[in-house]
């Protein structure tokens, strides 16, 4: 909510700040209702706490731990579509016995009273078998009986309980990452307990060097230990192997290579000396190897899934069904006069009708209804548009002020969004990826490791004594980057997930080092959604203050952007016991209606009536905003699209860390160069299309690395070619998929953060670096003077190991200012 | 002593079952979510309500 207007005259009546009842954010004056105990702050949390009673769950509100976000506006969707045929043979599964799978994605989901509430609400719906709900990915599994309950009352009871359901898409790539993070487990869990078995062996032999055990025990245990090596080398260290013997074909160098070499010298080490009956084994400490390598990549690989799947979790931009119509007119029932179907069996050249408030489905031509349109999404224009019959409209834009019909021109692939995407496509494809410190010391590393291995073994062959071969296993087994393969990986993920705990979704870890290693890369910055509010607000009034409340009656129920602003700068000073009559809401001019008997207008001041103060604000980007009473102007309100809070002084402490800001936009040139003197940003440019703010992207990375943050579909192209592309909270949800980083807390505030992040995080990788190394020079020095045995080896591997992990959890992603 | 030469075979079987258990649970999904567990504990079972 925002501070409350500096005016001359005070609120007519001062009530207590009360807390919603359900939400816990003020409640405003205008909703209070003094003799209740219960208060909400808005309709959908009203509607929500009344389904929670019903329901008898009222125990959510003693599990919860996090206050929850405001409910979505659209929780009056009756989801009628999904119990279309087609939809149901797309997207649903046949399980057998009249039973059906779905898998769905809810919004806000955030705690674990979420959890609570969403299986709990749904059991109670006869037929339903199972509801489960991943709080990390934000997926229910349902599983149903068509026959009992249809998939629209559970849509409805989800959403009446605050989380709207989307269809989760199952693509073909979400199945193969599946199968590939369990095969990782499988392999994982069979090197923990081949390195459990070995461990214990070892312990047997150990003990028997301070008192001399048996020969043919010895063998026993040996020959046991070698077995139980077997499948952690053949199967689980796999990955290790093929990555290494891959990267030699490829003639590129990488971590597998060293690690490949520490294990399988160490394995074939050891068997050759359990076969000879004499000289030492290495099994143990090889099969821990493997099994904390791969600990290290699956722990990798989850959070990356994660990240990826609350990032794709959203919505699509077009909605996922539309009102068709046969007849292109419009009658008096509004969108109820068509048939909801689904999006995809929509064809060019039918007749769909779009609400007020709704998105438009698909390209087209409007036919029938004179309306305002906010493009804002597509184009960055953060003013109404106005439309009439004949004009184009895209998919995506949300239609304002009055329904009209919509002859549709391209299918759901061809449409300009779809053609923007493939220009997203092409663009993620000729980024590179990041090479890793890690990966190019790789070569050099396994050169220096066999270098040194057959010296010692030279060395201690001339010495004599037999023990060359152990020596040299020694040095293999000790070298082997155990340490420095999970340096990067778990500095990296534990980043991700500090980042994630702070609302900043990083999809992938080469985002840390491309923002926090080298020189401070250059922020392009788009205006309208990013650094403004993209939607209007009253900065200025001038005039008498004791029309106030009429003027935020006047505006009640109308969709227009200036009409909500207006409501929402007003709600301190709204009573809603004002007579309210003949409203009606003129395009392009404003709202007249008859209010406690006084007939008013808002709009503009040549139709509202002629003012005799000056505008509040000369400045061209401000609209001005005249109320008169019986035709005699009261005042002025001035409404500008504003800065998001604090983005202020993020942008000062960006520039003082040294990045160079630049905002490209697709508003007016006036209204952007406004913002950019605010912010003492000099490089700023408006009209830019998405190929325009595209090309842009392209001609600043000549001079280096490039992050680019957007919001909307007019960034999705520049977003994919930026070497970072930071997606922000409330922007258009394709660019999810653009986009490298997403932000789901409002504000520059979290780029910020980000950035710091990322330079804390690239230092912690370098420490662990230099301590793996260390280590590394410290164990084979000691291998080649022959002081390592395997207990040795097997106690300076988990050391090293430790410091590197918990140095990895314990530094603090993003100061606190 | 010479118990060991049957313990030992045994003690490796047994952990080859636990293995081959480990493998099935994996594959049928058991390990597909391991965070939304911890706060099911926390629920009662006869939290449900009559329905509406």
């Amino acid at each position: 909510m925002n501070a409350s207007p500096a005016l001359d005259c005070a609120p007519s009546t001062v009530l207590p700040t009360s807390a919603c009842s359900h939400c816990d954010l003020p409640v405003p004056a205008g909703r209070r209702r003094p003799d209740q105990s219960l208060q909400f702050c808005c309709s959908g949390c009203e509607m929500v706490y009344h389904a929670i009673h019903e329901n008898g769950l009222d125990a959510y509100y003693q599990f919860r731990d996090n206050t929850p976000e405001t409910p979505p506006d659209s929780i009056d969707s009756d989801f009628v579509e999904f119990d279309d045929p087609h939809f149901v043979d797309h997207h649903t599964e046949d399980l057998g016995a009249g039973e059906r799978g779905i898998t769905f994605t809810l919004e806000g989901v955030h705690c674990s009273a979420c959890v609570w509430l969403v299986e709990r609400g749904l059991a109670s719906l006869p037929g339903v078998t199972e509801a489960r709900l991943n709080l990390a990915r934000a997926t229910l599994k349902l599983r149903w009986d068509a026959s009992q309950t249809a998939l629209s009352r559970v849509a409805q009871r989800l959403a009446r309980l605050g989380y709207t359901p989307h269809v989760a898409s199952e693509s073909t790539a979400r199945t193969v990452r599946r199968h590939e993070e369990r095969r990782l487990l499988v392999r994982m869990g069979v090197a923990g307990a081949s390195a459990g078995n070995v461990m214990l062996f070892a312990a047997a032999l150990y003990a028997g060097w301070v008192d001399a055990m048996d020969p043919s025990w010895q063998a026993l245990f040996r020959w046991l230990s070698l077995a139980a090596t077997l499948p952690c080398i053949v199967y689980a260290a796999q990955p290790f192997f093929r990555g290494a013997w891959g990267g030699l074909r490829a003639g590129v160098l990488h971590m597998d290579l060293p690690i490949a070499l520490g294990i399988g010298g160490g394995f074939l080490g050891g068997a050759v000396n359990t076969w000879r009956g004499a000289g030492e084994i290495y099994f143990d400490s090889v099969t821990v190897l493997v099994f904390l390598l791969l600990l290290g990549r699956y722990l990798q690989q989850r959070h990356q899934q994660q990240a990826t799947d609350r990032a794709e979790l959203l919505a699509t931009l077009a909605p996922l069904a539309a009102h068709r119509i046969d007849t292109p007119r419009l009658g008096d029932a509004g969108p109820a006069q068509g048939r909801r179907v689904p999006i995809s069996c929509i064809k060019p050249g039918d007749f769909v009708i779009v609400g007020i408030d709704e998105r438009v489905p698909l390209d087209g031509v409007v036919v029938d209804g004179h309306s305002t349109l906010d493009a804002s999404i597509l184009t960055g224009e953060s003013r109404p548009i106005d439309i009439k019959v004949g004009d184009d409209v895209w998919g995506g834009a949300i239609n304002l002020e009055h329904p009209m019909v919509v002859r549709v021109t391209a299918a759901l692939g061809d449409s300009r969004i779809g053609r923007i995407a493939s220009l997203v496509d092409d663009a993620l494809a000729s980024t590179a990826p990041v090479v890793r410190f890690a990966d190019r010391i790789a070569g050099g590393f396994v050169a220096v490791v066999l270098t040194l291995a057959t010296a010692t073994f030279i060395g201690w062959s001339i010495v004599g004594g037999g023990e060359a071969l152990d020596h040299a296993v020694a040095v293999l087994v000790v070298s082997c980057p155990c340490a420095l393969g999970l340096a990067t990986p778990l500095a990296v993920q534990a980043a991700l997930g500090k980042a994630a705990r702070m609302g900043i979704l990083i999809r992938h870890g080469e985002v840390l080092e491309r923002l926090g290693a080298g020189p401070p890369p250059a922020i392009l910055f788009d205006k309208t959604g990013t650094l403004t509010r993209g939607d209007m607000s009253v900065v200025d009034f001038r005039g008498d203050g004791r029309w106030l409340a009429h003027v935020h009656r006047v505006e009640q129920g109308i969709s227009h952007p200036i009409a909500r602003a207006l409501r929402r700068y007003l709600e301190p000073y709204s009573d809603p016991t004002l007579h309210l009559e003949s409203q009606k809401a003129l395009p392009g001019l404003g709202v007249v209606a008859t209010c406690d008997g006084h007939r008013i207008r808002v709009g503009s001041p040549a139709w509202a009536g002629t003012c005799t103060d000056g505008p509040a604000r000369s400045d061209s980007e401000a609209t001005p905003v005249a109320v008169s009473v019986e035709g005699r102007c009261v005042g002025i309100f001035a409404l500008a699209d504003t800065l998001k809070p604090g983005t202020e002084d993020a942008v000062t402490t960006l520039q003082r860390l040294g990045h160079r800001l630049t905002i490209l936009s697709g508003d007016v040139p006036e209204a952007v160069r406004a913002i950019a003197e605010k912010l003492s940003i000099a490089d700023a440019q408006g009209g830019l299309s998405p190929e325009d703010k595209l090309t842009q992207v392209k001609r600043y990375r000549e001079n280096g690395p490039v992050v680019m943050v957007g919001d909307g579909v007019n960034d999705l192209a520049a977003l994919a070619a930026a070497d970072v592309g930071i997606a922000v909270h409330g922007g258009a949800e394709t660019c999810l998929k653009a986009a490298d980083v997403f932000l789901q807390r409002p504000g520059v505030e979290s780029v910020r953060r980000l950035v710091e992040g990322c330079q804390a995080t690239v230092q912690v990788i370098r420490r662990n670096i230099a301590f793996s190394l260390i280590y590394n020079v410290l164990g084979v020095a000691l291998a080649m003077a022959g002081w390592v045995n395997p207990l040795v080896a097997a106690l300076l591997m988990p050391v090293s190991s430790f410091v590197v992990i918990s140095q990895s959890f314990l530094f603090h992603f993003g100061k606190r200012s | 002593m010479v118990v060991l030469y049957i313990a030992l075979p045994l003690a490796l079987l047994l952990a080859a079952t636990a293995v081959a258990a480990f493998v099935w649970s994996v594959h049928n999904g058991q390990f597909d979510d391991v965070d939304t567990p911890a706060c099911r504990i926390l629920f009662d079972d006869d939290d449900l309500s009559p329905p509406p």
